[in-house]
């Protein structure tokens, strides 16, 4: 264990779950230890089906049937764990251990105030009257930042917006004054702005109680910005552990590297990403020697032979770095992997456009069933009057895609861009506006026309999952587009397929294969290769990687990449993630409330002059890089609804850098800056108020 | 289907493989697969040697009247001498046949309406579901009750007249499962490639509304031979001599304290279809169940 252990809280020794299915036994977490200090905020990292999870219920002892903790043990304090009766156990979920889950938008129960869910575990663990579990709660919101906590007590959650409720969560989590926190994902589900604030609250909250917690997360910008130590898990096992700073530097075992190389960085060029090719061994079949040396870029035969290698101290101990991996003394990995000759292609972009949008709109009736929209409104004090309420997802937005350009729309969630899509695409009908494709005019052709364009205009969903059809093949998935256009029938068509799924990374066998029978990468393949078959002008891709683990969110950016330009692709892309982006796009569109901010090529976007928003949104990007973390811009609330959004600019009501009046009475029109017309800001500020960089700006949460 | 010529490989093999292990494993659908499969094996070997039962169900016998289960006769016989035995075997069919014929109309009107009125959603799912929600406030027994004496009583009127009662149930289920499949990218992705309503209705949503359907039908199927069953006990449904369990109960309650052998037998048939079918139907929904294809 760690030389410098002295009287860790909780030590976790050789834990081995494992569940029983079907199919074979699989083992979850196969002999992972580790150790957490008083006071100390570790992370454990790794992607999906790493048994990060798996490990944090282990801890609390929630894992379920056919799961079992077969061997190990788990010292918290001084008490073994799984010596405890459930019993027992209780008493010390939720009270000294408490587990802060990742969805907030499902954690809570709503049919009970948040206030009742509070005081629930209080009264659970405390000996206290529900008068003083009532104060307690209060105390506890107060605590997580939610401001007027006293009124807000009996609210029901869906009252709350998911930033709002995962405080709460937090809230129940500290409730209790626990000695140890195990936060599952605490932010995945949340917006990147929101996910800032709740960030900076767990490292306030970390320093004045001197809680210690467990990260349980997959993104390696959260682990740098919030751990003091990190665990690095593989197939079950905990393959790296070391300090933040030193694991960054330098890596030692070959798969933290490439965890690092995977993800996009905002300030990195627009090289290619190092993708790690294949996937995750089967855990109800490990190979023998290490379980990473299939995929290993530094493998040698002595890794495929014998046990998993354990987990040793580094040679030079620095940073207490622990690596499994037999090669880490002689390897040095402090360089990116990525080689520098293989910068992706400059893009020679013409003034040719594919797709125009101009003043384009979709407002949707608010409430549901027949009647739901209309609601009873007195105005200027007269009688009342029937109102139609509509929703404004998108209000007013223009933009154009050139050929074989990629076009990126971001924003937080509900800022409308998902609608943009769908309403160019003519899946939705749009309310007002104009789309030229190809110079045709879409938004006035007939129904038919539209369906033989679509031939032209593919889309890209973001959960792989559901965009396959269950019920068919991928063959016959794969095949339909080209038979309902009239590509390729019959031989021809089944060449196509089998060609068009070697193109993607699968193989011409896998055309008879079922879509569950491939992992969330692969079926993001498959649905490429659907989009392909009709040879499309323009594909959709909203937020086609956002549901993938880094790794494969990289091989996926990487394909989407190398087909552009062979099959003279345009793209319109969609991500809340600013990194990747920067990192595929030519030209960026930033959306806020059904209205485009800025718009621009990626370089002056990201560059000052930035429309506040935009700057705020860069600054809240978790960096994956410990060193350099920016200040950060919190803004003042949520985002306003679209139902009643604010007067003049959209977002005056969260903008630091608000001059005055005219923000709230004035909508702010596009306008060129730095003197060049295809760089837009909407914003009343002048252009040396806009480059002005803004770090301070008071209070975080109104 | 349409011009998809794939060979049926080992993959697909494996994916209903899979299905047939997990159903095997059901003692609760495989009890109730037993009954049903003896049951269409009993209907189908009478309809084509109908000599092979002992009497024949129309003979009467009137001296032998009432008399009490024996090696010749082992559930009696009834108030005209008939052999109960040979009723109640041939019955089978009858049973058999109202239930699945009227069940299949009923499917079929029933998932058209429902994912028609899932997939459009908005004023059409409105008028479709409150129609067919007007239709489930009548008690089934009164709704059918009505409509065979409006029209007259007749085996095929009792067949129409069960079917109309059950579409309610069967398109409920099927507006649920096609509003959820509604929502999955693949429906979208359908659009995207400018595929018509109908393609999309029959070949995208139906297949996926499948499991569900499968099991609300089976269980229904049960109700559906209890209510011909009843109707025909209240003399609306099979009429006489044809030899329906419903209307042996009729004939014979009258006689329950002298010669109950004639109530319980076909009571106990009508028992014995209604606990396969419901069985069946319960071991298809645990085996279809989506959160049981987690374990994989």
């Amino acid at each position: 264990m760690n030389p410098n252990t002295t009287d860790p809280l909780l030590s976790v020794e050789s834990l081995r779950t494992q569940f029983r299915t079907e199919e074979g036994t699989v083992t979850a977490v196969d002999d992972v230890s580790f150790s957490l200090e008083k006071g100390e905020v570790m992370g454990i990292v790794g992607e999906s089906g790493a048994g990060k999870s798996v490990t944090a219920r282990s801890i609390m002892q929630l894992i379920d049937y056919p799961g079992e903790i077969v061997s190990g043990s788990i010292t918290f304090g001084d008490r073994d764990l799984l010596s405890l009766s459930e019993e027992e156990m209780q008493g010390v979920r939720g009270n000294e251990i408490t587990l802060i889950p990742q969805d907030p938008m499902t954690a809570l129960n709503p049919v009970l105030t948040v206030g009742q869910q509070i005081t629930e575990t209080i009264e659970l663990h405390q000996d206290v009257s529900s008068a003083e579990a009532r104060t307690i709660a209060i105390d506890a919101m107060r605590e997580v930042e939610i401001p007027a906590p006293a009124e807000r007590i009996d609210e029901y959650p869906h009252e709350f917006s998911g930033g709002m409720r995962q405080r709460i969560l937090i809230a129940i989590g500290l409730a209790c004054e626990p000695d140890l926190i195990i936060a599952d994902e605490p932010t995945t589900a949340l917006d990147v702005t929101t996910q800032a604030k709740i960030l900076d609250l767990l490292n306030d909250l970390r320093e004045k109680h001197g809680v210690s917690i467990l990260m349980i997360t997959h993104n390696l910008g959260v682990v740098a910005q919030t751990c003091d130590r990190v665990g690095v898990m593989y197939a079950g096992n905990l393959v790296e552990t070391g300090a933040v700073s030193s694991i960054f530097a330098r890596p030692r075992h070959p798969y933290t590297r490439t965890l690092i190389d995977a993800i996009p960085a905002v300030d990195s060029d627009r090289d290619r990403l190092y993708a790690l090719p294949g996937s995750m061994p089967d855990l109800k079949s490990l190979p023998d020697g290490c379980n990473f040396a299939e995929r290993c870029p530094h493998a040698v035969d002595a890794c495929r032979t014998g046990d998993d290698p354990t987990l040793e101290p580094a040679s030079d101990g620095e940073g207490g770095s622990h690596a499994a991996c037999i090669r880490s003394d002689e390897l040095d990995l402090s360089e990116s992997a990525v080689e520098a000759g293989d910068a992706r292609q400059q893009k020679d972009i013409a003034d040719d456009p594919l797709l125009e949008v101009n003043g384009l709109k979709k407002h949707f009736p608010s409430g549901d069933g027949l009647f739901g929209n209309l609601s009873l409104a007195r105005t200027d004090g007269g009688g009342l009057t029937l109102e139609r309420r509509y929703v404004k997802a998108v209000d007013g937005v223009d933009f154009t895609i050139n050929r074989g350009e990629t076009v990126g729309l971001v924003g937080e969630s509900g800022c409308g861009k998902s609608t943009v899509a769908r309403t160019v695409m003519q899946l939705l009908e749009p309310t007002a506006g104009e789309v030229y494709f190809d110079g045709q005019p879409l938004h006035s052709l007939g129904k038919s026309a539209i369906r033989s364009l679509r031939q032209e205009m593919q889309i890209i969903f973001q959960d792989p999952k559901s965009s396959l059809n269950p019920r068919k093949t991928v063959g016959q998935i794969v095949g339909r587009g080209m038979e309902k256009h009239g590509i390729a029938t019959g031989d021809e068509k089944r060449e196509r397929i089998a060609e068009l799924l070697e193109r993607v990374g699968l193989q011409a066998s896998d055309v008879d294969k079922y879509p569950h029978q491939f992992s969330g990468g692969q079926q993001q393949r498959i649905a490429i290769a659907n989009a392909l078959a009709v040879e499309p002008d323009l594909i959709v891709c909203d937020e086609p990687v956002s549901a993938l683990d880094v790794s494969v969110q990289a091989q996926i950016l990487n394909l989407l990449d190398d087909i552009q330009a062979e099959f003279g692709l345009s793209y319109l892309f969609i991500s809340h993630n600013i990194s990747v982006v920067q990192h595929i796009c030519d030209r960026v569109a930033v959306m806020y409330l059904g209205k485009i901010a800025e718009i621009g090529s990626v370089d002056q976007v990201f560059d000052a002059p930035y429309h506040p928003y935009t700057e705020s949104l860069l600054s809240a990007v978790p960096h994956p890089t410990p060193e350099t973390q920016p200040e950060r811009i919190l803004l003042d609330g949520t985002v306003p609804s679209p139902l009643d959004p604010p007067s003049g600019c959209p977002f005056h009501t969260r903008c630091p850098k608000k001059i005055g009046d005219v923000c709230e009475t004035d909508v702010p029109v596009p306008e060129p800056v730095g003197g060049e017309s295809t760089h837009q800001i909407s914003c009343h500020l002048s252009e040396a108020d806009m480059s002005d960089p803004l770090y301070e700006t008071g209070e975080s949460d109104a | 289907m349409s011009s998809e010529r794939f060979s049926i490989s080992d993959e697909r093999k494996a994916h209903y493989g899979r299905f047939i292990r997990q159903f095997r494993r059901n003692q609760k659908a495989m009890i109730g697969l037993g009954i049903v499969v003896s049951l269409f094996v009993i209907a189908i070997v009478t309809s084509l040697f109908p000599e092979i039962v002992p009497y024949d169900p129309g003979a009467t016998n009137v001296p032998n009247r009432e008399a009490a289960p024996s090696l010749s006769h082992p559930m009696g016989t009834d108030e005209l001498g008939r052999d109960v035995f040979s009723r109640v075997v041939l019955g089978t069919q009858i049973s058999l046949y109202v239930g699945f014929t009227s069940i299949s109309a009923a499917m079929v009107m029933g998932t058209s309406i429902g994912i028609v009125a899932g997939y459009y959603q908005g004023l059409t799912d409105e008028a479709l579901m409150r129609a067919m929600d007007a239709m489930m406030s009548f008690p089934p027994i009164l709704l059918a009750l009505t409509i065979v004496a409006v029209m007259e009583p007749s085996l095929n009127n009792v067949i129409i007249a069960l079917a109309l009662v059950y579409t309610p149930f069967i398109a409920r289920v099927a507006r649920s499962a096609a509003l959820s499949v509604r929502n999955e990218s693949y429906i979208e992705a359908a659009e995207a490639r400018g595929e018509s309503d109908l393609y999309i209705i029959f070949r995208e949503v139906l297949p996926n509304c499948v499991g569900p359907l499968l099991v609300q039908g089976s269980i229904n199927i049960a109700f559906t031979m209890l209510l011909e069953a009843s109707l025909s006990f209240l003399g609306l449904g099979v009429q006489p001599p044809e030899p329906s369990w419903g209307l042996m109960i009729n004939s014979g309650w009258a006689y329950m304290g002298d010669a109950p052998w004639m109530v319980f037998f076909p009571a106990a048939a009508i028992a014995t279809a209604v606990i396969g079918f419901n069985l069946l139907g319960d071991g298809l929904r645990d085996v279809l169940d989506p959160k049981g294809e987690i374990i994989e």
